[in-house]
């Protein structure tokens, strides 16, 4: 058995060390340099998707997390964008529900690429989509196949009930989270009306 | 709720999201190491163990030293780099402390290292943290998500090498012979595991 | 002479020893990202770009890495181009990030990669290797590109996202889909390399760096495997 020297760990383990280090400051360069760019990304797409939902939008105003109060030229409120995320047949899928005094005015999927291509994929398509123009903003929302009588039943995509229901249940959500954060909100800022 | 939504993930990994025949993780062993049934089987419970103690270390080094202090984006170094040194530690406590284990699953070690499928489970775990709304997703969960994940190679594992022995005796066209033909049978296996989609959704549902 | 030889470098990864459809390399990814045209020129170019630089720092460094480091040394290095990649897709082309997801950041356990730096750059000069590189990310973007469009066209009717048949086989883009058409382009690679009188490729892996442990594994899995010179022959096997 050869005899092992200080040597013989101390070069491997510094050199390994060495390129660890180089290695991470140049990671560190890099995410200084593309980290602005890649939130301002994530802004535009997400900017992108509550102009689709919310057509007469001229600006937005983060109400709370997710939650956007869409604002037209002369600051009237014309809707609440409200972001939500689920999981569907293959990763998240990211959704845009924009809705106006209890009614949803449309939705975007903006984020389901983990979606099977030619299925999952179609729930991006107005095809489905427009199915949630002008139903209620209850959070009651169900996939047609699953509609027993109750509640408002939507169209799944053909063979994409996963990704539909996924969809469904984040609109859902949003109904949720509209009317606990905006419809208390939307009551207290009429009180604040009647008192002026 | 909280045992439900355990089973759940558990039989979604094994299932419905099968690392290997639904999200082409782990294809090489799938490929190379399914001939005959004892190694698809030492294989696969390597990698599961290996998955679960990888998934035990990264877990919470990404949720509480990464992610706090905003080097989220040495994710993939640092994992790779885990999971190089525990596969590394494992082996040399096997051979030291546990011989008779080390005999039956020592073999399979070094091959996993960088077997995509344990850096692939334990970084899409930590996706469906932030994306699962039903219930809050835990490490427990993410435990059993690794175990799911890993005996979900298991069976696909079996099953091929199943598939595997019986094409033995058949006559195959020549230019099909070997790995094309392995790939044909690996396409009708996959097929079969579509048949599971929204299987857990309707058996358990959750919220 | 010798910008011959270089160049000849450069095109065997393309058709000879193509890494997917020849060496049978990196088959996850293969089989993953190629249910559309863009996707797998996405992949091919971010996968090549990562093969040049890590050939070019390893050949680079090749007399300083010492031996025994050497396999964690290289996936540090590859794992560190990769995430550079990564962040830049993100921060310049967000649809190829969005597309790809998490096969991205797993170029790092592509054994292409970590094949060609154990195979090639760690043993010649840095030119050779960036030449050697190339043409293995332009062979690899080929074979991803040629699946890309079969599965395209037969599973969506489409082309690079125009539409062009009406009628939809999709099971082409569901994962059975991408084994077969995998499995029949590996036979007609076959097939012509046998009209050409060279031997098929038959085993998986037959290019991974990792086969002697692989075929040792076939053989001796059950037995009282492992002889003890287990200091060399590359410790981090390459299995994809």
């Amino acid at each position: 058995m050869k005899k092992v020297t200080f040597k013989d760990i101390f070069i491997p383990t510094f050199s390994l060390f060495l390129i660890c280090l180089i290695i991470t400051a140049a990671l560190a360069f890099t995410n200084a340099v593309t980290k602005d760019k890649i939130s301002e990304n994530d802004e535009n797409s997400k900017q992108a998707s509550m102009l689709v939902v919310v057509k007469d939008a001229k600006t937005f105003e983060e109400v709370e997390d997710g939650i956007f109060k869409a604002l037209d030229e002369d600051n009237n409120v014309v809707g609440y964008a409200i972001s939500t995320v689920s999981n569907g047949y293959g990763g998240q899928i990211k959704v845009m529900t924009g809705i106006k005094d209890g009614e949803i005015l449309g939705i975007d999927v903006y984020y389901n690429d983990d979606e099977t291509p030619g299925l999952g994929k179609n729930t991006s398509n107005e095809s489905f989509t427009d199915g949630f123009v002008g139903l209620l903003s209850n959070p009651d929302l169900i996939v047609n196949k699953d509609y027993s009588g109750e509640g408002q039943s939507v169209d799944a995509v053909t063979s994409a009930t996963i990704s539909s229901r996924a969809v469904i249940a984040a609109v859902n959500e949003a109904c949720e989270k509209y009317q606990s954060v905006v419809f208390d909100t939307a009551v207290s800022d009429t009180f604040a009306g009647g008192e002026q | 709720m909280l045992i439900k939504s355990l089973v759940a993930v558990f039989l979604a990994a094994i299932l419905t999201e099968n690392y290997v025949l639904c999200k082409f993780l782990g294809i090489c062993p799938f490929l190379g190491v399914s001939k005959k049934l004892n190694t698809a089987v030492g294989m696969s419970v390597a990698v599961t163990f290996v998955m679960v103690l990888a998934t035990a270390v990264t877990f919470p080094i990404y949720t509480y030293l990464l992610l706090p202090n905003g080097l989220d984006y040495l994710q993939t170094i640092i994992f790779i780099l885990i999971i190089a040194g525990l596969v590394q530690l494992v082996e040399t406590v096997l051979k030291k402390y546990i011989p008779s284990l080390y005999k039956s699953l020592g073999v399979y070690l070094p091959l996993i290292t960088t077997n995509c499928c344990i850096l692939g489970v334990t970084m899409l775990v930590l996706q469906k943290v932030t994306t699962t709304t039903a219930y809050t997703y835990t490490y427990g969960h993410a435990l059993i998500n690794a175990l799911g994940a890993g005996i979900g190679f298991l069976v696909a594992m079996v099953m091929f090498a199943g598939v595997r022995g019986k094409m033995e005796n058949c006559d195959i066209p020549k230019s099909l012979q070997g790995l094309p033909i392995t790939l044909v049978a690996a396409s009708l296996v996959s097929l079969s595991f579509l048949g599971f989609a929204g299987f857990v959704d309707k058996l358990i549902p959750l919220g | 002479m010798a910008e011959k030889s270089l160049f000849r470098e450069f095109t065997k990864g393309i058709v000879k020893e193509n890494p997917v459809l020849c060496l049978v390399l990196g088959t996850c990814p293969t089989l993953a990202v190629t249910t559309s045209a863009s996707n797998a020129i996405g992949m091919g170019i971010a996968a090549t770009a990562v093969l040049v630089c890590s050939n070019a720092v390893i050949s680079l460094l090749r007399k300083v890495i010492p031996d025994k480091v050497r396999i964690p040394a290289y996936i540090t290095i590859i794992a560190g181009f990769v995430t550079i990649v990564q962040m830049l897709v993100k921060a310049f082309s967000p649809a190829i990030n969005d597309s790809l997801g998490i096969y991205l950041p797993l170029i790092v356990v592509n054994c292409i990669i970590l094949g060609r730096a154990e195979m090639y750059a760690s043993k010649n000069p840095v030119l050779p290797s960036i030449l050697d590189g190339l043409g293995m990310g332009v062979g690899f973007t080929a074979a991803l590109l040629l699946m890309g469009m079969i599965r395209e066209f037969l599973g969506s009717g489409s082309l690079f996202g125009v539409q062009i048949m009406p009628i939809q086989i999709l099971i082409f883009i569901l994962p059975p889909g991408g084994f077969f058409v995998f499995g029949m382009l590996i036979a007609l690679a076959n097939k012509l390399n046998t009209k050409a009188g060279k031997t098929p490729v038959n085993k998986p892996c037959a290019g991974c760096p990792m086969k002697d442990k692989c075929s040792q594994t076939e053989c001796e899995g059950t037995k009282t495997a492992l002889s003890d010179n287990a200091d060399d022959n590359g410790k981090e096997a390459a299995v994809c």
